[in-house]
């Protein structure tokens, strides 16, 4: 397979653009996920021992049940993560050392146990402040200096935690802070896309750092040379790909082992990083600890909880797929005004940074409302609870023979049903209905046949009638997306034409559409856990207490 | 239907929607898209010792490709296929890409993970491309079902899927060569397993 070669004009004019073909990209994919060696700088620098044991002597004494003692575990926490991920300078404010010892101090007042503690670490921290000698900041520049041949950058993993990495403050630059145009700091997925480095840093234990991220600089072959440099006293490990099941077919992988030596750092440690990641989101998730059903049809999904950059956040679909438009507000240029959709992208692929466009305000059923608003306008209030009143007859009859049961005769009648628990998606309204009238007709005789209603010319009028319903309800729904759909992309072509600086939230009005405030938020991180929530509680934007 | 080619002085049978997707009116066909065609069928030619003639101009969708890559169409822009010395023809031709409704002539139909119900209505073979095109490995029904993952997209949900999948498995209609299979190349894995048909919409 080969890639077209442009023409020499059209070679020179290309030059500036510098984009890969995708032949040339996979190709050198390919060559480096073969080529690639791991390899690891360790950092002897005695003062880092002394604050892990430091650290280490704080969290055995605190009780992390006392919401107080557990902010300064996690302080500590931090006030460690800083000093021993950063390659700034140990005195740079926007580590926040200060303020992050001010509150440990504060805490020691009232937790006793701890001051010992907290005093040799800030006095630890004091002191490395005022020497101001940061070797894993000098070895990083010493490998910047000596930067290999090729044309690529090198790529510095900068965000080693998921959630906001200690010690890479997000007002990082690598020319003003590194001293080099030539390297490219790694927060985001979107950053691996169609890249390749000349060397990958990794500063530090990358286990908590995004799944998706960390596998595509580890083994997508985006280089071909990853140096994890860490200092004696950290533990780092890569987590290994999962291995396929063997067959007798194909010769099993050579097993080339990606597993660094481990580093002598005692286990609690480990333990330690694994709760102050996990805190994080536990503690946002106990803000969200009555997600309750609204009501029995209100179905459970998997959700993942996005933080966003003005402090609110929301459960999002893990199946779902949301309006991401960083990219377009990045390169307002190719945002074609002929486009007559917005790019929409999964929220398992969600990542910090992304721009992600949702309801600010009132419920998450926007096209519900506009649609309503419509059906009103035109005169045929109480459409929607005609048509859909078929849902609660459904419900009735699963909840008094059991899913099973009402499956058996739905299949008897003919219709395909995969499963007997996809008769929920139709009792609720996560689907308004089935895909087609006979199937519609056949769901119908069953309710009515469970349900003991007598006269089966009955249940096809009925039938027929709520078809009808629906229909015109589904047309509401599509007039409804094409005014929320064309005020939308007016009002975000607008955005993207002036530019707009978006850091945290841009609240969208659209004219003729008055069913609540539309919004484009920055997210700040995403739980990469799922859980169980209602429907009801998807999208719903609500402040969050970080702490 | 049979068409002129009117520079070759020659005739060429099409199927009505292909002869309608490669712009064929008034019965004959153009220079340029006879010489499309011509280069591909060199191509398939040049690979495959066995293949029929005029099998890109047959009716049916053989291969449906799923896949959430947004960029798949124009990822094919610029690449070619080489089968030798001076026979290649352009990946876009060769793959003879069907829209995605299937109405449109095509061996080859594109479609996004996220349709609903049975994703490939008919065809031999089915690529699944990612992790949410794996998931749907339940709504196929062509014999062959690829599925090519990255390290990133062979997760804890795709693995305790094929290894439901593999509850079911048997070896009966795999047919490997007797030499054994080609090595893969360095840096790929790949299994393979045998399912009996219905085993499909247990799971």
């Amino acid at each position: 397979m080969r890639r077209t070669e442009p023409a020499p004009e059209d070679r020179d004019a290309d030059r500036s653009s510098a984009v890969p073909s995708v032949h040339g990209l996979v190709s050198a994919y390919h060559a480096n996920a073969i080529a690639c060696r791991i390899g690891r700088v360790v950092i002897d620098f005695p003062p880092m021992v002394e604050v892990s044991k430091a650290c280490s002597a704080l969290f055995s004494e605190v009780e992390r049940d006392d919401s107080v003692q557990r902010r300064a575990a996690r302080d500590a926490w931090l006030v460690k993560s800083s000093l021993m991920l950063t390659v700034l300078p140990f005195n740079d404010v926007r580590l926040g050392l200060d303020a992050l010892l001010n509150n440990l101090a504060h805490a020691a007042k009232s937790v006793p146990g701890i001051r010992a503690a907290v005093d040799d670490l800030a006095g630890l921290v004091r002191s490395l402040a005022s020497e101001n000698v940061n070797p894993k900041r000098e070895r990083a520049l010493a490998m910047l200096e000596r930067p290999p041949e090729e044309g690529a950058p090198v790529g510095i993993l900068a965000n080693i935690c998921g959630s906001p990495t200690p010690g890479w403050p997000i007002t990082m630059e690598s020319e003003s802070d590194l001293g080099s145009t030539a390297v490219q700091l790694v927060r985001q997925r979107r950053q691996t896309r169609n890249a390749l480095f000349a060397r990958l840093i990794i500063p530090g234990n990358p286990w908590f750092a995004p799944a998706g991220l960390l596998f595509d600089l580890l083994y997508g072959g985006r280089t071909s040379d990853i140096v994890v440099l860490t200092y004696r006293a950290e533990r780092a490990s890569l987590p290994a790909p999962r291995r396929l099941p063997q067959d007798a077919r194909f010769p099993a992988p050579s097993c080339q082992s990606r597993q660094l030596p481990e580093a002598s750092q005692p286990d609690e440690d480990v333990q330690i990083d694994k709760w102050a990641h996990e805190s994080f989101w536990s503690s946002i998730h106990a803000q969200h600890a009555d997600v309750a059903p609204a009501s029995d049809k209100d179905v459970t999904l998997d959700a993942r909880f996005v933080l966003f950059a003005d402090g609110s956040g929301a459960f999002l679909p893990a199946d779902g797929r949301v309006v991401e438009v960083s990219a377009l507000f990045e390169t307002g240029a190719n945002f074609d005004i002929t486009e007559d959709k917005l790019p929409r992208t999964s929220v398992r692929d969600l990542e910090e940074g992304d721009l992600v466009m949702l309801r600010l305000t009132g419920s998450g059923d926007y096209l519900d409302d506009v649609a309503d608003s419509l059906i009103e306008k035109a005169g045929e209030a109480g459409l929607r609870g005609r048509a859909l009143q078929w849902k609660d007859r459904l419900h009735e009859v699963i909840k008094r023979h059991g899913e099973g049961v009402v499956a058996m005769k739905v299949r008897g009648l003919g219709v395909r049903l995969r499963s007997p628990q996809y008769l929920w998606a139709w009792a609720g309204d996560a689907v308004m209905a089935p895909q087609d009238r006979q199937t519609f007709h056949s769901l119908i005789a069953a309710i009515w046949h469970l349900g003991s209603r007598e006269s089966g010319d009955e249940a096809v009028a009925y039938a027929d009638a709520r078809w009808d319903d629906m229909e015109r309800l589904k047309a509401y729904h599509h007039k409804a997306g094409v005014a929320i759909r064309a005020a939308l992309l007016t009002r975000v072509r607008s955005l993207v034409a002036e530019r707009r600086r978006i850091d945290s939230v841009e609240s969208i009005e659209l004219p003729g559409v008055a069913a609540g405030r539309m919004g484009l938020l920055r997210v700040s991180a995403v739980d990469i856990k799922s859980r169980r929530v209602p429907m009801s509680r998807l999208f719903h934007l609500g402040k969050v207490k970080v702490t | 239907m049979e068409v002129v080619v009117e520079a070759q002085k020659s005739t060429r049978l099409f199927a009505k929607l292909a002869a309608l997707s490669y712009g064929i009116t008034l019965g004959s066909v153009s220079a340029q898209a006879d010489e499309r065609l011509a280069s591909a069928e060199r191509v398939i030619r040049a690979a495959l010792t066995d293949a029929a003639q005029g099998w890109m101009r047959s009716p049916a969708i053989e291969c449906t490709i799923v896949t959430e890559r947004t960029s798949f169409l124009s990822d094919l822009d610029g690449l070619a296929i080489c089968a030798g010395q001076g026979v290649e023809a352009s990946c876009s031709d060769l793959l003879a890409i069907a829209e995605s409704g299937g109405r449109s002539h095509g061996k080859t139909r594109v479609a996004p993970a996220r349709s609903d119900g049975v994703l490939d209505e008919s065809g031999a073979i089915t690529i699944l491309d990612g992790a949410s095109a794996a998931v749907r490995m339940g709504d196929t029904i062509a014999r062959s079902v690829v599925v090519l993952l990255d390290q990133s997209e062979y997760d804890e949900e795709v693995e305790q899927l094929i290894q439901t999948f593999l509850g079911f498995a048997v070896d009966a209609h795999i047919h490997a060569p007797a030499s054994g299979v080609k090595a893969l190349p360095a840096s790929i894995e790949a299994f393979i397993f045998g399912l009996p048909l219905q085993s499909r919409s247990q799971t």
